[in-house]
């Protein structure tokens, strides 16, 4: 079954992320609400490198949350600020962090900048004598 | 705030009432109490023995406080008024009012005092449309002292909670006094109003990360006594300027807000439509009020660049390194029915951004900021290149990806018919609009400046610099309408002209992607007949055949855009021209009792003899806040200078003689001294 949230975690350690200005770091611990369980997760960054554990001792910041929501925030499908206000997640700490796990996010949509560039360019194409 | 109604506030908490200061629904204007864009308060009705309240006169003491005087009854028998009401309110972390009846009488008054309560939680961002339904559920609860009224939807939470300190009885409708006042004497009571945003675990979503939840009156009026203080001092002969200029000051102090997410503190756009963040309007004033207020820049700048795009979203229009536009807090921003949590749809403020912080840096020469901001700079400066220019010919284009609530033009005019032909018609998309052209121009030659003084990358200076010089000729090729000696207000989808007459050929000259000998004629069409109401620039010629002075972007007046107009013409050397503007402006903003609204309208001044007020303009507007700061240093001649503050002054004859004392930079305070010798039109 698709997992998000463990593609996201794994995937993060190996460099497939946006990169990090140096103001970013600290660790993020993320408490996600599974059935009766809370799973959690502790994201490190560092000079634009982002360690994944389990298990550690300390956090800057806290972001607590269902999976279900986390998923969809890490799939890029829903937004972290409008689920603040939601109520649906909460965070505590260093906000700095929060910044630091949007900068991580995925996109969504399409750039339209090459679509609409083909488009210039047949024009331009076509303008030529 | 116009029309008989009464606003106080602290950046985006305010309430709106009316002259005897209840609040009851009212058709086109947001009347309430309102916090992060969320009508906490909506009805506040005060009645004695069943009887509405009559106004004697309103007491504007602070921004963030009133007094209103009042006795029972209609104002046609009100004469013999044997009790009176006295209100006295004030808003900040939270809304307070103090009532007080007074018993005139020669006999003890027994008296019901009534006060109606209402919450609806109304989204202000949607709150005209009234067929939005409120999916939620709306509830209350009951104390000894207090009414809490309660809105839920999920996770989402916001609550009212009005609490008494004289005995009531309280209904959900309400709290009722039953009192008996002895001659000669009063009764009063204290309500205090909290405003909830609660997050899951029902703690305020404010409470863990503002600090300034816990402030109090006293604080607030130590806060803008400071604020006052740290402003350079302006004296004179004009009691016009000292008013308008002292104006300004309070009200930049009172729009500024903190965010929920950031310690920052910036201004919200304006009173009462658009009282939250929106990129654009902070960035301009932050520029407008550099001389003056400088503190603004930096947090805005670090405000503005932990927002700044990081991926891409085609609902939010976000793009890596574009500044947000707008950021809202209600139900549809939470619910994301609509984008603005946050949005990114708009074109000039990325490298308005770049602007600023370079205008920051030549009054402050705070290197440190320039340093901490790199990233989000280069950021800024690369998305103009790879995403922002759609048509991959070197503008920066726009057209919305969002097609069901995104905006359709993504300038400052961003009305739905800011920008048409000279027949009406609309162009097609994407388009570019004239001035965004300038900014990009402008960014780049500023980000050339701090890429070679701060970031030590000689190579990214180069490059910047030969893309601005081509960017200035290739603009000047293709915007230049030859016949009518402007520049077009647009490029099209097919890369035509819209050759229409605008006022934003003047950020043109601001931004000096306008060569020498094209300026004169840039300064004539501004301050000729067709652009100059004669009390400033209209935004669209007359004319043209979307031309109305009522209409929103296509012939009002706006006092920032005619700010940014007039520094411009100085640039260029047209200091009478800019003095013209800056005169009828300050004239202008006192039949606004010094404070300029967003926009009025564009009627010829010869026919009206005022400034028309336009219904529902932004009062008070942090850019129109600024545009009597930026115009002062636009006369003063202000600028910075190799580590020193050069002043070259060009006064209008009518402002006689102004000092402008202690004005902060990197040279530390300096004062600048001025008499009027310009001749005005």
């Amino acid at each position: 079954m698709a997992d998000p949230t463990n593609d996201f975690f794994s995937r993060l350690p190996r460099g497939d992320h946006p990169f990090l200005p140096d103001k970013y770091s600290g660790t993020l611990r993320v408490d996600l609400r599974v059935d009766h369980r809370t799973e959690h997760w502790y994201l490190t960054v560092l000079d634009n490198d982002v360690q994944v554990s389990r298990r550690s001792n300390q956090a800057d910041a806290i972001l607590q949350t269902d999976k279900a929501l986390f998923d969809e925030l890490v799939s890029g499908r829903r937004a972290v600020k409008a689920a603040l206000l939601r109520g649906a997640i909460t965070v505590e700490g260093d906000l700095r962090m929060l910044n630091a796990f949007r900068y991580l996010l995925p996109g969504t949509g399409l750039s339209r900048t090459r679509e609409v560039r083909e488009r210039g360019r047949r024009l331009a194409g076509e303008a030529q004598p | 705030m116009t029309d008989g109604f009464v606003s106080i506030l602290d950046g985006n908490t305010f309430v709106v009432s009316d002259g005897r200061g209840d609040i009851r629904p009212t058709e086109g204007m947001p009347t309430g109490l309102f916090s992060f864009d969320t009508r906490f308060v909506s009805t506040w009705t005060l009645t004695l023995n069943g009887e509405r309240l009559s106004p004697l006169s309103v007491d504007d003491m602070q921004f963030f406080e009133t007094r209103f005087f009042l006795v029972p009854g209609a104002a046609t028998h009100y004469v013999n008024a044997k009790i009176s009401v006295i209100r006295h309110r004030w808003v900040g972390a939270s809304f307070n009012e103090e009532v007080t009846v007074l018993n005139h009488g020669e006999r003890p008054a027994e008296i019901r005092v009534r006060l109606e309560i209402g919450a609806d939680f109304a989204d202000l961002a949607v709150i005209n449309e009234p067929q939005q339904k409120k999916t939620g559920r709306l509830r209350h609860e009951i104390t000894e002292n207090s009414l809490r009224l309660i809105y839920e939807r999920e996770t989402y939470h916001r609550a009212t909670v009005v609490s008494t300190t004289s005995p009531a009885s309280i209904d959900p409708n309400g709290m009722t006094f039953d009192v008996v006042i002895e001659p000669q004497g009063s009764w009063g009571t204290s309500l205090h109003v909290e405003s909830m945003m609660l997050g899951s675990r029902h703690q305020d979503l404010r409470l863990t990360i503002d600090p300034m939840q816990g402030r109090d009156r006293r604080r607030m009026r130590q806060e803008l006594r400071e604020w006052l203080d740290r402003a350079p001092r302006l004296s004179g002969s004009s009691d016009q300027l000292d008013r308008t200029y002292q104006r300004s000051l309070v009200d930049l102090a009172a729009l500024r807000y903190r965010e929920l997410t950031s310690t920052f503190r910036v201004p919200v756009a304006g009173l009462p439509w658009s009282a939250t963040l929106f990129g654009r309007d902070s960035i301009l004033t932050a520029l407008q009020a550099l001389p003056f207020t400088p503190e603004l820049a930096p947090e805005t700048l670090r405000f503005l660049g932990a927002l700044q795009g990081t991926r891409i979203d085609d609902f939010r229009e976000e793009e890596p390194g574009r500044i947000p536009h707008e950021v809202r807090y209600g139900e549809s921003a939470a619910f994301e029915e609509l984008p603005h949590a946050p949005y990114f749809g708009s074109v000039d403020a990325t490298p308005l951004f770049v602007v600023l912080l370079d205008e920051y840096e030549r009054w402050s020469g705070d290197v440190d900021l320039v340093r901490e901001l790199e990233h989000e700079t280069r950021a800024a400066l690369t998305w103009l290149d790879e995403y922002a220019d759609l048509m991959g010919n070197g503008y920066v284009w726009y057209e919305r990806r969002n097609t069901r609530s995104g905006r359709e033009n993504q300038c400052w005019k961003d009305s739905w018919d800011a920008i048409s032909y000279p027949d009406g018609r609309l162009p097609s998309f994407p388009r570019a609009t004239c001035e965004v052209q300038g900014y990009a121009y402008d960014a780049k030659l500023r980000g050339a400046r701090l890429a070679r003084l701060v970031w030590n990358d000689p190579a990214l200076a180069d490059r910047l610099e030969r893309e601005a010089a081509e960017l200035k000729e290739r603009f000047n090729r293709d915007f230049w309408v030859a016949d009518g000696e402007f520049y077009a207000l647009a490029l099209d989808g097919d890369g035509r002209q819209v050759d229409t007459l605008s006022s934003n050929i003047g950020h043109l000259l601001w931004s000096g992607i306008v060569p020498p000998e094209r300026a004169g004629k840039i300064a004539e069409h501004l301050v000729g007949a067709r652009l100059f109401s004669g009390w400033g620039v209209r935004t669209l010629t007359e004319g043209s055949a979307r031309y109305n002075p009522i209409g929103y972007h296509v012939g009002t007046v706006w006092p920032f855009d005619n700010s940014f107009i007039a520094w411009g013409l100085r640039r260029y050397g047209f200091a009478e021209e800019a003095a013209t503007i800056a005169e009828s402006m300050i004239e202008a903003a006192q039949y606004f009792h010094g404070r300029l609204p967003s926009h009025f309208c564009g009627y010829d001044r010869a026919l009206t003899k005022y400034p028309v007020r336009y219904p529902g303009a932004g009062s008070p507007q942090a850019f129109s806040a600024g545009a009597p700061l930026l115009l002062l240093r636009t006369m003063l001649g202000l600028e910075p200078h190799e580590g020193h503050l050069a002043v070259e002054p060009a006064l209008p004859e009518g402002l006689g003689r102004v000092e402008l004392l202690d004005i902060p930079g990197r040279w530390g305070r300096q004062d600048a001294f001025a008499r009027g010798r310009v001749e005005v039109r």
